[in-house]
């Protein structure tokens, strides 16, 4: 039973305007930016796909209407591509690995892991899907990574022999 | 009866190390538990020692010799200092690094807080949220070294796309890396280039860790657009704000592969940065203990700026 | 729901995860061994098991070395080589670190087994060290020598000669030289005295040279003929090189003329044909030893002594400051584009795709042209045109023994190996065409002939008909010299400082570099 004044018609109206135009501004500059930090990575890309002569060419040529793939042929057999890339997967993995572990031993917390399968009735996006937590946090509610625990009911099955708790929730 | 029975049972004790930690009683648990505690956090305090407060400690003992690498050390005292403070090559490159700083964390952080608020925004789909993400981000996943010899092509004054485009709609070319004035700002723009994904990152987390109720409630109030984001918004954002600027700022003052490979340190020594003068004091000038001495100016600058932010963040953060 | 009561995560089970996690790690890293993870090392080991005969030697390292490599000739190589081998290589190895990438290390594979086939049991590792620049790879190697594991043999340009043997880095090869007289006078016969004097430092012989370039005009035929020119002649003046640059330059689309911001083949060829140089020349006394043994009769090695000595700085001289004051002409003209720092990669970028018309660079250009797709004939090379003189410079490159090594003997030999023709040929084979080889029997039609520019013979011509063609300066303090050289060079180019006010300034903070 809502009773809008004058002053509060005008006032939406022109909420209703600047939210629109705030949606708007964002998404031109989310899509010029976009554009602007994408433009050196396609032409690094489609530079690799072409012979060093035409890659100077102005304007420069987005597209790339002939590939030439011998580039990439070329990389591997001047480095070994191959090893290196071992090489980082190895140091990556090792590192953090080692990282996870000792952190975690030095924190001295007992970690779970929690999923949420998500809702399909839900639009806020901002929920997760799977996070660590505290067994505190899984079975006492409030979960980190799950938001609007006010308006939603959850519930909570533990895989058993495992550190894994499955939530569904349900809007109340 | 039986309280005479554990009176008698008295513990075990011996004596020792081997009773210290074998010790049947509750202090002897508890001696035990502690143990076991300190091993625990022995694997990242052992790491922390040997790589990290090994080396500094390595560094500021340097400082007060001269080495140069193939010959031995000879100790020297506070000569370095001296040398450093009258040096204007090395007073240049802490004023461009603070130039640095001041633009490239300003520029990053305004840009990533402006696309992290136009990507939470209620009205966007999650596929469109995931793409701009996704987009951003992919920079970061350069390595900085590589996209300098990109971007500084496309900034070349002649033959560059971007002077191209430019011309296109009427500037005049602009000599980015050729010149005292822009070499810096050139190199602040790939460096936020490169690194505007990772705060935006953490800008978007710390968004959507702003709860909904807040949110409903000021929907309802009536709060919106300029009023929110400054008086709701933002503060509950402080915290995140406030890590995103300690952790760029202390990453903008150790620069160095941009400079070194778009500029060498620009026309002159326009873009000359603090860890561009340690590297050269290594090498070629084999000045290693003149080098360490930079180094510790630069960390306790770094000390010093870390600290005055948290001094000031009493003021601005608002934690719940 | 109720797992209160469940027990803390136990020590047993902690260290039962953490056992496994370990073997695990273990196992990956075993793996990792396997396909080499000392990613720059490429070894001969399995070759050097093997004692058997040089046929099959050659085919097992031909099929280990990296993929692009031409397989040993090993039949012919026993036609290069002088006396049958006397020394054994049993259980010696030596490590050669060479400037480049992968590439650099696989077109040098070859080379081994031939030698391995001489000294049966050794073992030679090629080590590639990243570097755009010499002396990013000089750094290195610094580096390496600070951590006490610097390589046997090492890859050294005339940039890094006196650094290295005033550092006590290399080992003198007088000795070797004078042992092994008959072996070297077929070398030295083919070799120009101007190369072998870069190599030499207060009277000792360092280096053996391998290849050398020198700073050479390039010109792309298409724009000359476009502006009415059929090449540059041999008579060009400096006035008819800027009247043709000029004119070939169309404003904001192509320039006439570029070069690239370091010492060898910058505005330093100017500073040289303007008879002028950066640094004061001097020769060093001694040398006689090598001059009287194997050029005796040769003109060109007269004056010659014991290697250059650079005493002193004059940036600012006259001379220079006529010759930055040119390029920065050139540059208000709009004839040249802006000046970048580098090693003149994307020069060749620029080059090939036709945006400039003339640059300096030397045969190590044919090659990678080629690579870039100017076709035969896009292309061609001339000498500098004259003004006060015509004098020419170049760097030249050679390999080092390492004053740390173990087996100085072993590397004496691969030294000795790589002055053959065979071993010449091998390493800038006719398809690789990557650098110019100091003998000058090897700068012949069969070598650029078919991919080359037509006037290929100017490259040794340089040393030949002129000279006076010197080496760059490159006193032990060079990297020094050209860190301050690049500056203020890119100052005055950039237009913040005029020429002599930039020269100044360099000399300033030249001279410091040469009180001794």
């Amino acid at each position: 039973m809502a009773v809008y004044s004058n002053s509060a018609k005008k006032r939406d109206w022109k909420q209703y305007i600047s939210s629109r135009l705030g949606f708007w501004f964002g998404i031109l500059l989310l899509v010029l930016l976009g554009i602007i930090v994408l433009a050196p990575l396609a032409w690094a890309l489609s530079s690799s796909l072409r012979n060093p002569r035409e890659a100077f060419k102005l304007p420069p040529d987005w597209l790339p209407l002939n590939p030439d793939w011998s580039n990439y042929g070329k990389v591997f057999e001047q480095i070994p591509y191959a090893t290196y890339l071992w090489n980082s997967i190895f140091v990556c993995s090792v590192t953090i690995a080692g990282q996870l572990v000792t952190a975690t031993m030095a924190s001295g917390q007992r970690y779970y892991i929690l999923v949420h399968p998500g809702n399909p009735d839900d639009t806020n996006s901002s929920d997760y899907h799977s996070c660590f937590c505290t067994y505190e946090q899984a079975t006492f509610g409030g979960y980190p990574c799950v938001a609007d625990s006010a308006s939603h009911r959850y519930s909570l099955w533990h895989f058993p022999a495992t550190s894994i708790f499955l939530a569904d929730s349900q809007r109340i | 009866m039986q309280s005479s029975l554990k009176k008698e049972q008295a513990p075990l004790k011996s004596s020792g190390l081997f009773s210290w930690l074998t010790d049947n009683t509750l202090t002897g648990m508890a001696r035990r538990k502690a143990l076991m505690g300190y091993l625990f956090v022995l694997p990242t305090m052992l790491g922390l020692l040997i790589f990290v407060i090994g080396p500094v400690l390595v560094s500021f003992g340097l400082s007060f010799f001269d080495w140069d690498i193939i010959g031995e050390a000879k100790f020297v005292g506070p000569k370095n200092y001296s040398r450093l403070v009258d040096d204007p090559v090395v007073l240049t490159s802490f004023r461009n690094t603070a130039v640095f700083v001041l633009v490239a964390v300003g520029f990053q952080m305004t840009l990533s807080l402006l696309l992290a608020l136009a990507i939470q925004q209620k009205r966007m789909r999650t596929w469109a949220r995931y793409l701009f993400r996704s987009i951003f981000f992919l920079p970061l996943l350069t390595s900085g070294a590589t996209i300098s010899i990109v971007l500084a092509y496309m900034f070349q004054r002649e033959f560059g796309p971007i002077n191209y485009y430019l011309g296109q709609i009427g500037i005049s070319r602009i000599s980015w890396l050729n010149s005292s004035q822009w070499s810096l700002i050139t190199v602040a723009l790939t460096y936020v280039w490169h690194q505007l994904g990772f705060t935006l990152i953490v800008f978007i987390g710390g968004l959507g860790n702003i709860s909904r109720e807040v949110q409903d409630a000021a929907d309802v109030d009536g709060a919106t657009g300029a009023f929110r984001l400054w008086f709701i918004t933002l503060p509950l954002l402080s915290p995140t704000l406030l890590f995103a600027a300690v952790v760029g700022i202390i990453n903008a003052l150790q620069v160095f592969s941009e400079p070194f490979v778009m500029t060498k340190g620009g026309p002159g020594d326009s873009s000359r940065t603090v860890v561009m003068m340690i590297c050269q004091a290594a090498f070629p000038n084999l000045e290693v203990g003149y080098g360490s001495a930079i180094t510790v100016i630069l960390f306790a600058v770094i000390m010093a700026v870390t600290g005055l932010q948290f001094y000031l963040s009493k003021r601005w953060v608002y934690y719940q | 729901m109720s797992d209160h009561k469940r027990k803390p995560y136990s020590r047993r089970k902690f260290l039962r995860v953490a056992g496994i996690g370990v073997v695990g790690a273990a196992s990956l890293a075993a793996c990792g061994d396997a396909t080499s993870t000392t990613a720059p090392a490429v070894t001969t080991a399995p070759v050097a098991a093997t004692t058997a005969a040089a046929g099959t030697t050659a085919a097992t390292s031909a099929t280990t070395a990296a993929a692009g490599t031409t397989p040993a000739s090993a039949t012919t190589v026993a036609g290069g080589t002088t006396a049958p081998a006397v020394i054994s290589g049993q259980g010696k190895s030596i490590k050669v670190a060479v400037l480049g990438d992968q590439t650099a290390a696989g077109r040098r594979q070859p080379l081994i087994a031939p030698f391995i086939a001489k000294y049966p049991g050794a073992t030679v590792e090629i080590m590639p060290v990243a570097g755009a620049t010499w002396d990013e790879y000089f750094n290195k190697l610094l580096a390496m020598k600070a951590a006490g594991n610097i390589p046997d043999v090492i890859y050294v340009a005339t940039e890094g000669t006196q650094l290295f043997a005033s550092k006590g880095l290399a080992e003198p090869l007088d000795e070797y030289v004078k042992k092994d007289k008959a072996a070297l006078t077929s070398y030295f016969s083919d070799v120009h005295p101007a190369l072998v004097e870069a190599m030499m430092y207060e009277g000792n012989l360092y280096q053996l040279p391998f290849d050398w370039n020198g700073a050479n005009l390039y010109y792309n035929t298409a724009m000359f003929a476009e502006a009415g020119y059929s090449e540059v002649g041999a008579d060009w003046t400096k006035d008819k090189f800027y009247e043709v640059a000029k004119k070939v330059s169309k404003k904001d689309a192509v320039y006439g003329y570029q070069w690239v911001n370091r010492v060898w083949g910058s505005w330093s060829s100017w500073m040289f044909t303007n008879n002028s140089n950066l640094l004061v020349e001097e020769k060093a006394p001694g040398g006689e030893w090598l001059w009287s043994t194997f050029y005796p009769n040769d003109v060109a090695a007269k004056n010659r002594g014991g290697g250059w000595r650079w005493t002193a700085a004059k940036a600012n001289d006259a001379a220079n400051v006529e010759a930055l004051d040119f390029m920065n002409q050139l540059y208000k003209e709009g004839i040249s584009p802006s000046i970048e720092l580098g090693s003149g990669a994307t020069l060749q970028g620029i080059f090939s795709a036709g945006k400039i018309a003339m640059t300096q660079a030397g045969g190590f250009w044919v090659a990678t042209l080629k690579a870039q797709g100017m076709a035969k004939g896009s292309y061609d090379v001339a000498l500098m045109p004259k003004w006060k003189t015509q004098r020419h410079h170049f760097g030249t490159a050679g390999y080092v023994i390492s004053k740390d090594s173990k087996n100085k003997e072993l590397a004496w030999e691969w030294l000795k190996y790589l002055t053959t023709t065979d071993a010449m040929n091998n390493e800038l084979t006719l398809k690789e065409l990557r650098a110019t080889p100091v003998r000058r029997s090897l700068m012949n039609e069969a070598r650029y002939g078919t991919d080359g520019p037509k006037n290929w013979k100017i490259f040794y011509d340089t040393l030949d008909k002129y000279p006076d063609t010197s080496p760059i300066p490159a006193p032990p303090s060079y990297l020094q010299m050209r860190n301050t050289f690049t500056k203020y060079t890119g100052l005055a180019m950039a237009g913040e400082q005029t020429p002599k006010a930039a020269l100044d300034a360099m000399q300033k903070e030249l001279e410091p570099l040469f009180k001794k």
